[in-house]
């Protein structure tokens, strides 16, 4: 029975270390999907505040 | 008397094969972000569609502005629910790979995506692409 638990415990360290590894390696993909979503925030709340779109006249021709 | 009919040690098993299989069955975390995110740009997607049929955001009175300071004002609420959870689970992300204790951030990151797909699909209908 020992040696049963003392299986399970080293099963569950080497689930934990990959566990550790696999998400060390998709910190800066995350990182990534935190930035585009932060993205879109300032876009919608720029889009909430977008007063009238004022078309500049056309520049006067030259001389 | 009968004796009980789990013994101490059998439990333990049982709580270490559980606590094994749980680990293995739980999704990706980057999984989950990327999900989120898809929703995220699908609520921006419909705000800025909506949008170009309002000239001004601000002071518009017609149906059209309505419409789209309501699509809007119900994106944000998505997008910020979204960002929430996206950063919950990116702050998991980063304890897991340090080896730090996760309980107290898995509970936060799982109950905050929760919150957002619930947020999202409610104001807006938004459910994202993915599973």
């Amino acid at each position: 029975m020992e040696i049963f638990l003392s299986a399970l415990r080293t099963l569950w360290a080497a689930i934990k270390a990959q566990g550790a590894s696999k998400a060390a390696s998709e910190l800066p993909q995350g990182a990534a999907q935190v930035k585009a979503v932060n993205e879109d925030l300032a876009e919608i709340s720029a889009e909430l505040v977008r007063g009238p779109v004022v078309s500049s006249p056309p520049a006067a021709p030259p001389k | 008397m009968r004796p009980p009919r789990f013994s101490l040690m059998t439990l333990t098993i049982l709580v270490w094969v559980c606590a094994i299989l749980l680990s293995c069955g739980c999704g990706s975390n980057l999984r989950s972000q990327v999900a989120l995110r898809a929703i995220a740009d699908q609520a921006k997607k419909d705000c800025l569609t909506v949008g170009k049929k309002c000239p001004d955001m601000v002071k518009g009175v017609d149906a059209a502005c309505v419409t789209a300071r309501s699509t809007c004002t119900a994106a944000l609420e998505c997008v910020q629910a979204v960002s929430t959870a996206e950063n919950r689970i990116q702050s998991l992300q980063e304890t897991l790979a340090a080896g730090g204790d996760t309980m107290t951030k898995t509970i936060e990151a799982k109950g905050s995506e929760a919150g957002a797909r619930a947020i999202c699909k409610s104001v807006g209908g938004w459910n994202g692409n993915l599973p």
